[in-house]
């Protein structure tokens, strides 16, 4: 007798098992699409640049591996997710795979019946059973297997396969175009202006922009060796020196390599604004030797700013140094900071200024901060580890609070380094518009500025006068906090209010059974209006609802007799608004 | 001083048993034999009446899923669509007995039930007889029956639903098979006691007597206005009669099956989630679980009718306007926008699909 079920079940397991690998190979082309979108996201930069677009909009590059990481991880758990569901949906059990049989081969249920007759669900004598179930075999024995087709998601996985070769494919294809320069004059173009004039001119750089160059050069090399530095700032600051030295080596993408490097250093200083410059778990890493002669340096060189970075390092190791490790550090600020000038401070340490002096000098404040380490030195000698700590921790925020602003420090350096390739491109643009020739008109202009140029024709050749020009800007502020409470009040919500109107034979509406908001409606002068034959608006149609609401639940009411229910209802449908 | 007066009571219910119009319940089962058996003799029945009676057959079938389910039918249309002749034709094709009872503002429930009545014999000595009334029939026609009070309205439906009527405190048992056909006009509902919705519950199916096509006209002008070709033939005995609506209550159901009947009378209630829109919007009150009941046995009828063994959700469909028009009690915004009690149903079987979706 268990037949049909045994059959049943089993083409219904086949077609689950199809559909769940449709669901699965559905997912797996999202996936895909999503990690081909995902490795677009994270090769963008290098994609844009290999045409030498220069693409301020873009993020930072971490900034953009987060993001790709994340378009592919969801795209995973969406697509997953999605297949679950859906396979979940379409998942049939056997009753289902009976019944959609019994649709295809016009058996009205029959399978289906058969089905709960083998559980023993369906009540009857034996005698119905066996014709039952002997329909169902004989309707059974007819069925081709009825296993759906395989619908694989072909568009999707399409889709995600041409995805995927694009994701591989086209960075080697689009370097191999961008070295035939096909695109070399539009990417130009579409970047600077600038580079379009480099390109076709292409002259030396002057001597005095080189040297600009070559000074940004050597200042980004040696901020790159700052230990304490973060990857991300390291990694600007590479990419800023790879451009300037590639403006040194190709004149002719001189100017787009100065703007790359501009860039990169405008990056730097907003992800140096955002999340700082230096790196805590570097600094943490740095041994107590290394520390001190890099702190030394610092303060020797200026970069005051990464001098405050490792004094506050140190203020923390001192906090929690033993006498034997403060005994050590003392070793170590005797070996690599400079002693002052006027010997040993022990006798006239009480007397002596800490904090900085109005109208210091730098050399002097540079001497009080050595006799402030020797300070901290001595009292480490003799194990008061209190004492050196808070004056570390002073030490920092003066250099903190200094480094912005005095010369040398690192974020000041940089900008200088930042100004010099600001120049140095103006220098490189004024070069690639001195050229040759010819030309006729009249201008009007003015500006500040010399210009020299060959060439023949008609015009002026130099001209001087004073510059005018238009901006645009932006600006936040903030309105008066100091508002005041606007008016109050308000339509209310109540059963029937006085003005309002009140449901007919007195009956209250919560007896009723009917839900109603009794807001003054005017509901007189609706009344009045419909009836003078006035347009009987929305206003009227609501006020009927309200009314054939409260009539209909009190028709039912007996004191209504029956043959008088048939007149109420056709007075409402006499008096419907049109 | 009271004088206890001996009646005569021959549909009393001691004697019901041994009276010849009660007849005992066969013992017939479904086997391969007796449901083509069943589809010939209800086939014969059907060809019967649809020679006499033209353009009506949708008609026919329902009448005769309300006879074959034991239920009783409410008919709807306008006076000469052939509702008297439909009942009795039906009567003759299975040689039952008709009554007609014509539903009157003073009809007396002891109009339709019958009364006790002095009587002497041949001694002169008085005894109380029971003179049936019109009730005690197997096929009774219930004419215009929101045109007599709820009173006598009540008798009727008291007796459709016991199959048995209560005279002088004593309850006598109906003939069986015992079917009414109740009729309705639905114009002229002046001074009209239209029927409670309770007691419309009590019939299983309403049916809607369209107005003939052009042909159907023709055909009628042709055919019944020359001289009588004959009475109707008999074609099916009372007894095959009483052996189909057995054979009617075995017919196999499914739980998936009585599930979607479940699932079609919950969702004419407007407060049930999983409502269709159209009915929480124009229903006020949905079907009763007896509503259900009828459901499936007008299904299992038809079933029978169809020659199968077993309900299917198809069977469900078929009878659902029928079965369900009468017990949608539709709001007032429905009469007024013009909103159908056939119209919300056909919303009930578009909304609650029984195939699942592939």
């Amino acid at each position: 007798m268990a037949d049909i079920a045994t059959q049943i079940h089993r083409w219904t397991a086949a077609t689950n098992r199809r559909r769940l690998t449709e669901e699965l190979l559905r997912a797996l082309g999202w996936t895909l699409i999503a990690a081909a979108t995902a490795f677009a996201i994270w090769g963008l930069p290098k994609l844009v640049s290999t045409f030498g677009i220069v693409a301020r909009w873009l993020p930072a590059e971490s900034t953009l591996l987060y993001m790709a990481v994340a378009v592919a991880s969801t795209g995973l758990v969406v697509s997953l997710g999605r297949a679950i569901v859906r396979y979940r949906r379409r998942r049939d059990d056997d009753l289902a795979t009976a019944q959609r049989l019994d649709r295809a081969g016009g058996t009205e249920d029959l399978l289906a019946t058969a089905l709960a007759v083998e559980a023993g669900t369906v009540m009857g004598s034996p005698d119905l059973q066996a014709v039952v179930h002997g329909k169902a075999t004989k309707a059974i024995g007819s069925v081709q297997r009825p296993v759906e087709r395989m619908h694989a998601p072909g568009r999707v996985l399409g889709f995600a396969g041409a995805a995927t070769v694009l994701a591989i494919a086209a960075p080697f294809l689009l370097e191999g175009i961008a070295q035939q320069g096909w695109f070399a004059a539009e990417a130009s173009e579409s970047d600077d202006a600038e580079d379009t004039v480099a390109e076709q001119e292409a002259p030396p750089l002057p001597e005095a922009t080189k040297e600009r160059i070559e000074k940004a050069i050597a200042a980004l090399q040696r901020y790159e060796k700052n230990p304490a530095l973060r990857r991300e700032a390291k990694e600007h600051m590479a990419a800023a020196r790879e451009h300037l030295q590639r403006a040194l080596t190709d004149p002719e993408r001189a100017l787009s390599s100065l703007s790359r490097a501009e860039q990169a250093l405008k990056q730097l200083a907003k992800e140096a604004r955002r999340n700082g410059m230096f790196d805590q778990e570097q600094l943490q890493s740095m041994s107590d030797e290394d520390l001190t002669k890099q702190m030394s340096e610092a303060m020797e060189r200026g970069e005051n700013d990464t001098a405050a970075a490792m004094a506050e390092e140190l203020a923390r190791r001192m906090e929690e140094a033993n006498e034997r490790d403060l005994e050590k550090l003392a070793e170590q600020f005797k070996k690599n900071f400079k002693p002052s000038a006027g010997g040993s401070s022990s006798s006239s340490s009480s007397s002596s200024p800490s904090g900085p002096q109005a109208g210091e000098s730098a050399e002097e404040r540079a001497e009080r901060w050595r006799k402030t380490l020797e300070e901290m030195r001595e009292e480490m000698e003799r194990g008061e580890s209190g004492m050196s700590s808070s004056k570390m921790r002073e030490l920092s925020e003066e250099l903190g609070n200094g480094a912005g602003g005095d010369p040398g420090s690192m974020e000041r350096g940089l900008d200088s380094t930042r100004s010099d390739i600001e120049r140095a491109r103006g220098e490189a643009l004024s070069e690639a518009n001195k050229g040759e020739g010819e030309g006729e008109g009249e201008g009007e202009g003015e500006g500040e500025g010399k210009g020299e140029g060959k060439g023949e024709g008609k015009g002026e050749g130099k001209g001087e006068g004073k510059g005018e020009g238009e901006g645009e800007g932006e600006g936040n502020g903030e309105g008066d906090p100091s508002g005041k409470p606007g008016p109050g009040g308000g339509p209310g919500s109540r059963f029937y209010p006085p003005g309002g109107f009140a449901p007919p034979g007195g009956i209250p509406a919560e007896k009723l059974g009917t839900p109603h908001v009794g807001a003054n409606k005017g509901a007189i002068k609706i009344l009045e209006r419909v009836s003078a034959g006035g347009p009987s608006g929305k206003d009227y149609g609501e006020l009927h609802h309200e009314y054939s609401e409260v009539a209909e639940s009190s028709v039912r009411r007996e004191e209504i007799p029956l043959t008088r229910r048939e007149y109420i209802q056709k007075y409402f449908e006499a008096v419907r608004p049109q | 001083m009271h004088t206890q007066v001996p009646t005569h009571d021959p549909h009393a219910a001691p004697a019901a048993a041994a009276a010849p119009v009660h007849a005992p319940a066969p013992d017939v089962a479904i086997t391969e034999q007796t449901l083509v058996a069943a589809q010939e003799s209800l086939g014969a029945l059907k060809n019967e009446i649809e020679q006499r009676l033209y353009g009506q057959s949708s008609l026919v079938i329902q009448a005769i899923i309300g006879l074959l389910a034991k239920g009783n039918v409410l008919i709807e249309g306008q006076p000469g669509l052939g509702k008297t002749l439909l009942v009795k034709i039906m009567s003759a094709a299975m040689q039952l007995e008709f009554s007609r009872i014509q539903f009157t503002p003073d009809l007396m429930p002891a109009d339709i039930t019958g009364s006790q009545t002095l009587v002497h014999d041949e001694q002169g000595k008085p005894s109380l007889e029971f003179r049936p009334g019109p009730v005690f029939a197997n096929i009774v026609l219930a004419d215009e029956i929101n045109r007599a009070t709820p009173k006598t309205q009540s008798a009727l439906l008291e007796a459709m639903q016991e199959q048995a009527v209560t005279v002088a405190g004593q309850p006598r048992q109906l003939p069986l098979p015992f079917f009414v056909i109740a009729t309705q006009n639905p114009i002229e509902m002046e001074g009209t006691y239209p029927l409670p919705e309770a007691q419309l519950d009590r019939f299983l199916l309403k049916l809607e007597v369209t107005f003939p096509s052009l042909e159907t006209l023709r055909d009628i002008g042709l055919h019944t206005t020359g001289h009588d070709h004959g009475s109707t033939s008999q074609v099916m005995p009372r007894q095959r009669l009483i052996e189909l609506q057995e054979l009617v209550r075995q017919i196999a159901v499914a739980p998936h099956v009585a599930e979607y009947a479940a699932r079609l009378v919950m969702g004419t209630h407007p407060d049930q989630p999983g409502t269709p829109e159209p009915i929480k919007k124009y229903v006020r009150y949905g079907a009763s679980p007896r509503a259900m009941q009828s459901l499936i046995l007008a299904g299992r009828a038809y079933a029978l009718l169809s020659g199968r063994a077993w309900l299917s959700e198809d069977d469900l469909r078929q009878v659902a306007h029928p079965v369900l028009r009468h017990r949608l009690i539709p709001s007032f915004d429905a009469k007024l926008e013009g909103v159908t009690n056939n119209d919300l149903v056909d919303a009930l079987l578009g909304a609650i699909a029984a195939p699942p979706p592939v």
